[in-house]
């Protein structure tokens, strides 16, 4: 009977080990063929993307760090509006008193070496308050159709208004007059 | 005040005229008397009372009650930003309402001009009021 049971459990046991080795012997050739397979090469982006989706996660998993991001910005805003500045725009003429009656500077003081890059700058900056004097525009659309061609084809105040239609943010910042009254944004 | 921008003793002309930021172009071609241009640019300028050809020129900021005048005239110049140039050229005296002037040496050929929007002939500054 212990006979039987001995060769009963060598047979199992060889099963067993057999079983392995196989795998083993399949496995090998399979991983093989997938790292060179084409279908491999259509996982890897899978992959990576389930990486991104989990250090997303991972990210997100604070909830109190994104919330003193958060504070931190709009503090960095909150700093730089104290700091910022009246910018006047709008056409030549007239733009002195303007610029007065808003308590702005033009493109004489911020544009005068590189209008360009001190414009951009200006306006960009989320501590500057933008005013801009519509009086002499007739067609604001009109207007910015020829900005869009750039200051070299359209003119200065075309392409400012341009800019400031095409920037959400500064365009929020900004105060539309016409003919020394305040009137909603034309945009 | 009163503070001499430049000098030059060659021989200048009113070159050009750009409306946008009212820039005024005062040149002395490279042909007369050296090997680069001297552009004289003055901008957002709004009054001129100028000989359009100056043998010789010295370019100051001066006070700006010098000039003759006019209503239109003051209005601009009681703008902080906004001064009185005075062209000497010989003994005469002329004058310019700007913002600002900026002087610049270039290379640039008769048909071609400083003024405008890419900076073309500006990349050399030799003076200015600022």
């Amino acid at each position: 009977m212990k006979l039987v049971i001995k060769i009963f459990l060598f047979v199992f046991v060889s099963l067993i080990t057999n079983v392995n080795i196989v795998s083993a012997a399949i496995a090998r050739p399979n991983i093989h063929e997938t790292t060179t397979s084409f279908s491999f090469n259509k996982k890897i982006p899978r992959d990576d993307f389930k990486v991104i989706e989990n250090n997303l996660a991972n990210c997100c998993q604070n909830e109190q760090n994104l919330v003193a991001y958060r504070n931190w910005g709009i503090g960095v805003e909150a700093i730089a509006a104290k700091g910022g500045s009246n910018i006047a725009l709008g056409v030549r003429e007239g733009l002195g008193p303007f610029a007065k009656s808003v308590n702005g500077s033009t493109w004489k003081t911020w544009g005068a070496a590189d209008f360009e890059s001190g414009f951009m700058g200006s306006i960009n900056n989320p501590g500057n308050k933008i005013h801009f004097n519509l009086t002499g525009i007739d067609n604001p659309w009109s207007a910015i159709s020829q900005g869009s061609k750039g200051f070299q084809k359209g003119g200065y105040t075309n392409w400012e208004l341009f800019q400031l239609y095409s920037n959400p943010g500064a365009l929020q910042r900004t105060t539309f007059y016409l003919n020394g009254k305040i009137v909603p944004s034309p945009f | 005040m009163n503070k001499e921008i430049f000098k030059s003793d060659r021989y200048f002309i009113v070159f050009d005229y750009l409306v946008s930021h009212g820039q005024l172009l005062i040149r002395s071609d490279k042909r007369k008397g050296g090997k680069e241009n001297i552009d004289i640019i003055f901008f957002d300028t709004s009054f001129v009372q100028l000989f359009t050809m100056l043998f010789g020129i010295t370019i100051r900021r001066v006070d700006k009650s010098k000039v003759a005048n006019y209503i239109s005239l003051n209005k601009y110049l009681s703008e902080e930003e906004n001064n009185l140039f005075e062209i000497k050229s010989g003994e005469e005296k002329y004058y310019i309402a700007a913002s600002f002037v900026r002087v610049f040496e270039n290379q640039l050929e008769f048909n071609e001009t400083s003024l405008g929007y890419e900076n073309n002939g500006r990349e050399n500054e030799i003076a200015g009021s600022r």
